[in-house]
C-alpha cells in the first residue's frame, strides 16, 4: 500500500441521534481512511452503526444528528459541515427505493451527467445509455426508457451503480447493496464492482454484514460492534488470524463446506442510548477479565489494530 | 426523449405526454373531458349566444315548458263580452275559439235542473256506465235558470295550448245523472295584449313570442340565460375553491412533510383543530360577518367558508406522501447528487404526490359545486337575482308536479358536470399512476 495521503481520513468520529426514548450513541470514536483504489469493507450486525458512518459521511443523516470528529477529510477538504461533496457517490440497500418510480431509469441516470457535469439533455442520455451497457444491461437503449417497477432486482442494482457512476465518484459507499439480492445476482454485482474499481481507481467504501462476500473483493476489513471499530486489519489476516473475539465468533457463525453446525453468539448487543463505559463486547466475550468490564481497552497494533484487552495481556 | 420514441413508442418517458396519450386512449376519461370542457364553453361563451337577461321577469310567459318560438293570438280587452246565449242551442258548444285566456262553453238546458261540468286531458272512455272521475276536473255545478233557454260557462283555469275533452253532466233536482256529452276543444295560445312588447303590427290578432329552448320558470324568466348564469356562479364556486383550498392544502401539507419535527406536529395540531369547526356554523357567521347588501350574491361569504375549513383534508394526504417520500433513498440519492431542497421537491417529490393532489381535486370539484348547491336549497347561497344551479333547482322544486322542466334542467345540468369531472378524474388517476400502467396496456 503507497503511502500517499489517504483518499478519505476519519478521525474519531462520533454520532448521536436524539430519538424520542433518548439520545442513541450510532457511532462511538470511529476512525478509519480508505487510499485511492482501496476497497474497503465495513462489517458488523444490523444496528451497529455501518450506516450510520457512511450516512454521516454523505451527509445524509438528519438534522437534529450532533456529528462530531477529530478529522474527517475527502481529498483534503473537510467533510462536516461543508454541505454537499463532489466526488462520493453512494449505492443503497433497495434498489427499488433507489428510483423514483415516476421517472424513467436513463433520465435519472442522466441527471447527476446533468446537475453536475454541465451535459446537454441529448448527450447526457446517451452517455446513461452507454453507462447501462457497461453494467452489462442488455437492451441499454430501451431499457433506459422504462420504468423502475419494470426492471427485476439485480437489473436494478445494477442500474443504480450506473446512476451513481454518472456522479463520475471517487469514492463509492456501497450500503449493503446485495442484501437485498440473490446469490447468483449478488455475485453479479460484486463481480461488477471489482471490475470497475480496477477500471477507474474507485475507492469503494462497502458496508454489509456478511463476511464471506467480501472476503474474496476487499482489501482491508473493519470490524464494527455496538458503534465502534473493534479490528481492522488487511483482509486475508482478518480472515486468517482474527484478533478480536466478535470477529472469530463471525468466522465461526459463516457457513463453511465442513462445518456441520453454526455456531451462534449469545446474548444481544447493548442498548446504544447508555453505551458501556469499557468493552461493548465483554457481556457477550468468552474470553472475558475483570478489566474488560472496568475500562475500555487500548487499540493493540496499527498494522492489525484490535481493541482488545487480551492482547495487552498477551504482551505482558 | 426524442430518439426513444422511434424505438419504443408505448413509454416516451415523458410522464405528461404519457398521460396525454393515455386519456385519449381511454374513453369515459375522453367523455369526461370533452363534457367538462363544453360545460365550460356553454358557461363562457353562452351569454354571447344568448343574450338575454336571465333576471328578466316575464310574468305573461309563467312556466313555459322548452320551446322555440311560438306563434299566439292576441286578446283585445273588449274581446272578453258578456255572455248572453242566444238562438237555438242544440248541444255542447264553443261560444267562441279557445284560447289559453279563456274557453267558453255554451249549452242548451232543456228544462234539466243542474249540470256538472268537467275538463280533461284524455277522453272519456265510456258514456255508459261512466263514473265521474272518469270525465277529469270538476270545473263547475250549474243550476239552470227556468227563464233562459241555454246555460255558460267561461273556464280560465290554468289553460294550456292542448286538446282537452270538456264534458257536461246533466242531473235531475234530485241529483242523479240523466245523460252526458263531452266536447273535444283545441285550446290556442293566447296572450293579452296589454302584456306584448313584441307587438306586430302587420298581423294584429296573432303575435310571435320569443323563444325558450329550455323553457321559462314560475316568473317567466328564461331559463337557458339562468342556467348560463347559474351555471357560472356554479362553475366559479366549483373551480375557485377547490383550486384555492387544494392548493394551500398541498403547500401546508408538504411543508409540515419536509420540515418534520416539532413545526410537522404544531401545523398537524391546528390542521385537526380546523377539521373540528362545524361548516354550517362558519357559512352563517361569515355571512353575517359579510353582510348581505342590495346587489350581493352571498358567493363571497360561501367562497370564504369552503377555503377556510375544507384545506385540512389535502394538507393530511400530501404530508403524508411526502413523510413517506422524504425517507425514499431515490431523494437522498438526488441529494448525492447535489440536487437543491427544490429541485428535490420539485422534481422528485411533486410527481409522487400529484396524483393524490389531482383526485382529491377531481373530488373537491364536484363537492363544492354540490355544497354550493346545498346552501343555496337552504337559503345560505346565492341570493336571487343572481342564480346557481342550486337555487335553480330550488326553484324548481315548487313547480315539480306541473312543470318538471323547471327542476330537471339545473339538476341534469349539475349531475353531467359531476359525472363529467369525475369521468375525467378517474381517467387521470389511472393515467397517472405508472405502477397500474403496464398491467392496463
Amino acid at each position: 500500500m503507497t503511502q500517499v495521503e489517504p483518499l478519505l481520513q476519519i478521525e474519531k468520529l462520533s454520532v448521536q441521534l436524539p430519538t424520542a426514548r433518548g439520545t442513541v450513541h450510532a457511532v462511538r470514536n470511529v476512525s478509519f481512511s480508505i487510499q485511492q483504489g482501496e476497497m474497503l469493507a465495513l462489517v458488523g450486525e444490523s444496528g451497529c452503526g455501518k450506516s450510520v458512518t457512511a450516512q454521516s459521511i454523505t451527509g445524509l443523516l438528519p438534522d437534529s444528528a450532533v456529528v462530531t470528529a477529530q478529522c474527517a477529510s475527502f481529498k483534503q477538504k473537510n467533510l462536516l459541515h461543508a454541505g454537499y461533496q463532489r466526488g462520493i457517490a453512494m449505492i443503497f440497500q433497495n434498489p427499488m427505493a433507489t428510483f423514483n418510480p415516476v421517472l424513467t431509469i436513463g433520465y435519472q441516470i442522466a441527471e447527476p451527467l446533468r446537475q453536475l457535469h454541465g451535459y446537454n439533455r441529448k448527450d447526457a442520455e446517451q452517455e446513461a445509455v452507454r453507462l447501462l451497457e457497461r453494467m452489462k444491461i442488455v437492451d441499454a437503449k430501451n431499457k433506459a426508457q422504462r420504468y423502475a417497477h419494470e426492471f427485476s432486482g439485480g437489473m436494478l442494482q445494477r442500474a443504480a451503480i450506473a446512476m451513481a457512476l454518472a456522479c463520475k465518484p471517487q469514492l463509492l459507499i456501497a450500503d449493503e447493496p446485495t442484501t437485498a439480492l440473490d446469490i447468483s445476482t449478488q455475485h453479479e454485482v460484486m463481480a461488477l464492482l471489482a471490475e470497475l474499481r480496477a477500471e477507474q481507481e474507485l475507492a469503494i467504501l462497502f458496508i454489509t454484514h456478511d463476511l464471506g462476500l467480501v472476503s474474496r473483493h476487499a482489501d482491508r476489513i473493519a470490524v464494527m460492534y455496538a458503534g465502534e471499530i473493534i479490528e481492522t486489519a488487511n483482509t486475508n489476516d482478518v480472515l486468517k488470524s482474527p484478533a478480536h473475539p466478535y470477529t472469530r465468533a463471525l468466522l465461526a457463525a459463516l457457513p463453511m463446506p465442513d462445518t456441520t453446525r453454526l455456531l451462534a453468539l449469545e446474548g444481544s448487543p447493548p442498548d446504544l442510548r447508555f453505551p458501556p463505559a469499557a468493552c461493548a463486547f465483554a457481556e457477550r466475550c468468552a474470553h472475558v477479565m475483570p478489566i474488560c468490564t472496568q475500562q475500555p481497552p487500548p487499540v493493540v497494533d496499527k498494522q492489525h489494530a484490535a481493541r482488545c484487552w487480551l492482547h495487552e495481556a498477551q504482551k505482558a | 426523449m426524442t430518439a426513444a420514441t422511434n424505438m419504443h413508442d408505448e413509454q416516451t418517458g415523458n410522464l405528461w405526454r404519457d398521460v396525454q396519450r393515455d386519456i385519449a386512449k381511454n374513453p369515459s376519461a375522453l367523455t369526461g373531458f370533452f363534457l367538462m370542457l363544453l360545460l365550460l364553453l356553454f358557461c363562457t361563451f353562452g351569454k354571447l349566444l344568448w343574450p338575454v337577461d336571465p333576471a328578466a321577469l316575464d310574468l305573461t310567459q309563467i312556466s313555459q315548458p322548452p320551446h322555440l318560438g311560438l306563434r299566439t293570438l292576441v286578446i283585445y280587452p273588449d274581446d272578453v263580452k258578456p255572455m248572453i246565449p242566444a238562438g237555438n242551442i242544440h248541444a255542447l258548444q264553443l261560444a267562441e275559439p279557445a284560447h289559453t285566456e279563456a274557453v267558453k262553453l255554451v249549452w242548451p238546458t232543456n228544462n234539466t235542473a243542474s249540470f256538472a261540468l268537467y275538463r280533461h286531458t284524455l277522453p272519456p272512455s265510456g258514456l255508459q256506465d261512466f263514473n265521474f272521475q272518469d270525465l277529469g276536473l270538476p270545473l263547475a255545478t250549474l243550476h239552470a235558470d227556468s227563464a233562459s233557454p241555454a246555460l255558460a260557462y267561461v273556464d280560465q283555469l290554468l289553460l294550456e295550448n292542448r286538446r282537452y275533452f270538456y264534458s257536461v253532466v246533466s242531473m235531475d233536482s234530485d241529483g242523479k245523472s240523466l245523460g252526458t256529452e263531452t266536447l273535444i276543444v283545441d285550446v290556442a295560445h293566447a296572450t293579452p295584449v296589454e302584456n306584448l312588447s313584441l307587438h306586430d303590427d302587420a298581423h294584429p290578432e296573432t303575435v310571435q313570442l320569443p323563444a325558450h329552448p329550455f323553457g321559462t320558470d314560475k316568473l317567466g324568466r328564461d331559463l337557458l340565460a339562468r342556467l348560463i348564469e347559474g351555471g357560472r356562479t356554479s362553475l366559479f364556486i366549483g373551480f375557485v375553491a377547490p383550486l384555492l383550498y387544494v392548493l394551500f392544502g398541498s403547500l401546508y401539507g408538504a411543508m409540515a412533510g419536509y420540515r418534520g419535527g416539532r413545526i410537522d406536529t404544531g401545523m398537524m395540531a391546528f390542521a385537526d383543530f380546523v377539521i373540528a369547526l362545524p361548516f354550517l356554523l362558519f357559512v352563517i357567521l361569515l355571512r353575517i360577518a359579510f353582510g348581505l347588501g342590495a346587489g350581493d350574491s352571498g358567493i363571497t361569504a360561501l367562497l370564504f367558508a369552503l377555503l377556510l375549513l375544507s384545506w385540512p383534508n389535502s394538507a393530511r394526504l400530501v404530508r403524508a406522501q411526502v413523510l413517506q417520500l422524504r425517507s425514499m433513498a431515490y431523494v437522498d440519492a438526488a441529494r448525492l447528487q447535489g440536487a437543491s431542497g427544490f429541485y428535490i421537491v420539485w422534481k422528485h417529490m411533486l410527481p409522487n404526490v400529484l396524483p393524490s393532489i389531482l383526485v382529491t381535486l377531481s373530488f373537491a370539484i364536484p363537492a363544492a359545486i354540490f355544497t354550493e348547491a346545498f346552501l343555496s336549497f337552504i337559503g345560505l347561497g346565492v341570493v336571487p337575482p343572481a342564480s346557481s344551479w342550486g337555487s335553480m333547482c330550488n326553484e324548481g322544486l315548487s313547480t315539480l308536479l306541473t312543470h318538471p322542466h323547471e327542476l330537471i334542467f339545473p339538476a341534469a345540468f349539475i349531475s353531467v358536470t359531476v359525472l363529467a369531472f369525475n369521468l375525467f378524474g378517474d381517467g387521470l388517476r389511472d393515467a397517472l399512476d405508472v405502477q397500474t400502467r403496464e398491467a392496463r396496456q
